[in-house]
């Protein structure tokens, strides 16, 4: 994948644990362009990030933890 | 003091630390930065619940995912959408320390004090040296300054996002100019209190 676009980019990206998972299939591309992009400021994960929270794996932008089914809380 | 360990030994330590902590877990050493995460125990066992609770199969993970998708946005794109930027390739940053590892350090950092005291020939216990306890005594007055002290260092690492490991090895070694400035900052206002106290106690 190429930089295509000029639009501000999340700075957590290169530390990020989802965002190389966003890559396994071209569908969930979705996702960063929707959130790591330019309003990455909505991210869940950068939010939690600029407030120095620890950030679950697979915590996603819209504030969801993935889990299987019977895992966790 | 004589029975420590020759200056030279604890800068070889100290400079290795950072370096290495880079080239095994790709991310930056901050002492500051691990104890901060012990201040927050509650939300990082919440973390470490809900990572043991992730899926552990790329399938799953990939199944997970899917629907997660098509809950947010309705359906899954038909086609490719390119990611903003490239995928880190070889060694990315690595994820930062779990809270048992960071535990487990600031232990160890106090356990190497501890070794390092004992090897000199003193008795274990809390010690501050000559020049403390002749400038706040060893009462109420050394506790309130050393509460004192510990408050502003929590304060300033958090305000400058790091402290002398975190700007000052790790940070002014990689020329970073934040840690630059940062630890010519607080190694200066180290320095000019540390010569007002001994100014004020005489030495």
């Amino acid at each position: 994948m190429h930089d295509t676009s000029s639009q501000p980019v999340c700075p957590h990206t290169s530390s990020c644990s989802l965002f190389p998972r966003l890559a396994m299939r071209a569908s969930l591309g979705v996702w960063a362009a929707l959130y790591c992009e330019n309003k990455f400021e909505s991210c869940a994960r950068y939010q939690a990030a600029q407030e120095r929270r620890a950030i679950p794996d697979l915590l996603l932008p819209n504030g969801k933890v993935l889990r299987v089914a019977g895992g966790g809380k | 003091m004589s029975g420590y360990w020759p200056w030279w030994a604890g800068a070889l330590g100290l400079g290795i630390l950072p370096i290495a902590y880079w080239l095994v877990l790709r991310r930056s050493f901050g002492v500051s930065g691990l104890m901060g995460r012990l201040v927050s125990v509650r939300e990082e066992f919440a973390v470490l619940r809900d990572n043991a609770a992730a899926p552990k199969s790329q399938e799953d993970l990939e199944a997970l995912l899917d629907a997660a998708t098509r809950e947010q946005f309705g359906s899954l794109p038909p086609g490719d959408v390119p990611l903003p930027v490239a995928v880190p390739r070889g060694r990315a940053l690595g994820a930062r320390l779990g809270i048992l590892e960071a535990a487990a350090f600031v232990i160890a950092m106090a356990g190497g004090g501890l070794v390092s005291r004992l090897y000199a020939g003193h008795a274990p216990g809390p010690w501050m040296g000559e020049a403390f306890r002749r400038a706040f005594g060893s009462g109420a007055l050394a506790l309130g300054a050393l509460v004192l002290g510990g408050a502003l260092v929590g304060a300033g690492t958090t305000l400058a996002d790091g402290c002398s490991t975190g700007h000052g090895l790790t940070g002014s070694a990689r020329l970073q100019p934040g840690s630059l400035v940062a630890t010519a900052c607080f190694m200066a206002a180290a320095m000019g209190v540390s010569l007002l106290i001994g100014w004020r106690v005489g030495l």
